[in-house]
């Protein structure tokens, strides 16, 4: 029996990764205070002082790259983590561009591009984003 | 170019019909009525709802000339064989004494001289005599009515003998100016604006106010703004000034072109769409000066990053910073402030516009252009700049 794959599904793959071990995760991190902002990051990890940005997609990766690049201006590095079967049609140069990471998720995550420091962020929108990883944010397996 | 004529919908003035009295004294500026008639002949949106529309159908006259229970006008109340019936004549007289004596004639306007008068301050009614006068006006275009060429179009020979009309029993003093309300579609055609200008041209009205429906500047391609200063720049050729109703930088950068002037409200209004629902929440719009169009506030700090730039030191751009929370308040100081900030760097602009220096603005839309591809290469932001590079390449070509 095949089983669609769901965006929740891959959080577990995200989170577990050997890349991002014993990291503590938030997940649904609001972007900004303003009214007509509705954004939220899917997850977002502390590492070595930097805030790591990744949204998370199961085929759509040209909207999860848009969003990746947005998050530019709260986070230090941000990534993609896309769902494999759907990395044939992806363009790897957009993210090269952009510094944006891509991680390929298969049962386990893959790295397949380093995201690189963000040239954009802005510093009030990374210290509202630290507030907003709040205990009731922390992702927990279930 | 200066700011030099308040426009105040019928629709308004019947809502707000006392501080409409005030507005145009305090502000001691021109003023126009737009009539509204579009909305007798649409039959897609029904406003009948609303207070203000059964009084204009009793000032225009409209409970004479439609039956009880119909609130679309039709072509055939007003045509008889190509010719004006008499309600049409009857249509033009009610619509434009609407404008010239609504406020004067009012028990509002004798009781608001009384009471400035009162206080020692004259109230000059010359100050209450519109500007222009504008004829009874109908959406044209292939959307409406089953036409390949506008000059099938009914609709429009209804304008035009509205115009005609208005023309003829206007005083020596009073001045005609025609709306042409058409579809965007025609834009596309040379021939068909060729074609309408030419009819406008047989109604010796003194003034043209376009309004080309849901005519955003910033998302239309290139074709269509090129057909837009195709129409501007031959209706200017009759000799008359001619205005965008509802425009921006775009259209003011036509000047040479033979804009004359262009409509819009204080951050919002640059395009109307007469067939949408309107009521929306009040959103904060904060122009950016340097990508000539507005952002939504709360992203206005990724724009100066990605073309690396400071905010805006004006008095109301300090003050913005300063606002806090989310409440109701707090939002409407953000959209005052918003719109005072707006309209000082619309104020400068014209000012350059004036002092013949609309080739230095367009020439500034590559730098800003080159710095957002340059930090945005995909083009995640590219709907906010994108039309600046369409406005370069159609501006380049018409400012020269």
């Amino acid at each position: 029996m095949v089983q669609e794959i769901k965006e929740e599904d891959l959080y577990p793959v995200v989170t577990s990764a050997e890349r991002f071990k014993g990291n503590l995760f938030f997940h649904q991190v609001p972007v900004a205070d303003w009214t007509e902002c509705t954004k939220r990051i899917d997850l977002i990890t502390l590492e070595d002082g930097k805030v790591v940005a990744i949204e998370l997609k199961v085929s759509d990766w040209r909207d999860a790259f848009h969003q990746a690049f947005r998050n530019l201006f709260a986070s230090d590095l941000s990534f993609v983590a896309l769902w494999h079967r759907h990395f044939r049609s992806l363009d790897r140069r957009m993210f090269e561009k952009c510094g944006v990471g891509l991680i390929e998720l298969n049962g386990t995550a893959r790295v397949m591009i380093q995201a690189r420091n963000s040239q954009l962020t802005i510093p009030e929108r990374r210290e509202y984003l630290l507030t907003q990883c709040l205990p009731e944010r922390v992702y927990q397996k279930s | 170019m200066e700011f030099s004529t308040l426009v105040i919908s019928s629709n308004v003035l019947e809502t707000f019909f006392s501080t409409s009295i005030k507005t145009i004294n305090n502000r001691a500026k021109p003023y126009i009525i737009d009539p509204l008639t579009y909305i007798y002949g649409l039959e897609s949106i029904d406003l009948s709802p609303k207070r203000w529309y059964s009084k204009l159908v009793s000032h225009y006259g409209l409970d004479l000339i439609l039956s009880p229970g119909v609130t679309t006008i039709t072509v055939g109340h007003l045509l008889m064989a190509g010719q004006a019936t008499n309600s049409l004549r009857n249509l033009v007289e009610n619509v434009t004494n609407y404008q010239k004596r609504r406020i004067l004639d009012s028990s509002e306007f004798d009781d608001f001289t009384d009471i400035e008068g009162f206080q020692g301050h004259d109230v000059s009614p010359d100050l209450f005599v519109p500007r222009f006068l504008i004829p009874p006006y109908f959406y044209m275009g292939y959307d409406v009515e089953d036409i390949s060429d506008i000059g099938q179009s009914q609709w429009l020979r209804v304008n035009i003998e509205c115009a005609k009309h208005a023309v003829a029993r206007k005083e020596t003093s009073e001045k005609i100016c025609a709306v042409i309300l058409i579809s965007k579609s025609l834009l596309f055609f040379p021939e068909q604006i060729e074609k309408l200008v030419n009819e406008y041209s047989t109604t010796e009205v003194d003034a043209f106010m376009l309004w080309v429906p849901d005519f955003r500047e910033y998302r239309e391609p290139e074709q269509l703004l090129g057909g837009f200063v195709k129409l501007v720049s031959t209706l200017s050729k009759l000799g008359k000034p001619v205005f965008n109703f509802y425009g921006g930088m775009f259209s003011l950068l036509l000047s040479k072109r033979g804009i004359a002037g262009v409509c819009h409200s204080p951050c919002y209004g640059e395009s109307k769409d007469p067939f949408a629902e309107r009521g929306m929440l009040a959103t904060v719009r904060y122009y950016d000066q340097d990508m000539k169009i507005k952002v939504p506030y709360g992203k206005l700090v990724e724009f100066l990053k990605l073309t690396n730039r400071d905010y805006c030191d004006c008095q109301y751009c300090a003050s913005l910073r300063g606002v806090v929370g989310d409440t109701t308040d707090a939002r409407g100081k953000r959209i005052e402030l918003a719109a005072k900030h707006f309209l000082m760097q619309r104020s400068s602009e014209i000012l350059s516009i004036n002092a013949d220096d609309a080739q230095a603005i367009v020439s500034s839309f590559k730098q800003t252009l080159e710095l957002c591809e340059q930090n945005d290469p995909n083009g995640t932001y590219g709907d906010y700049y994108k039309h600046l590079k369409v406005w370069n390449s159609v501006l380049s070509k018409a400012l020269t």
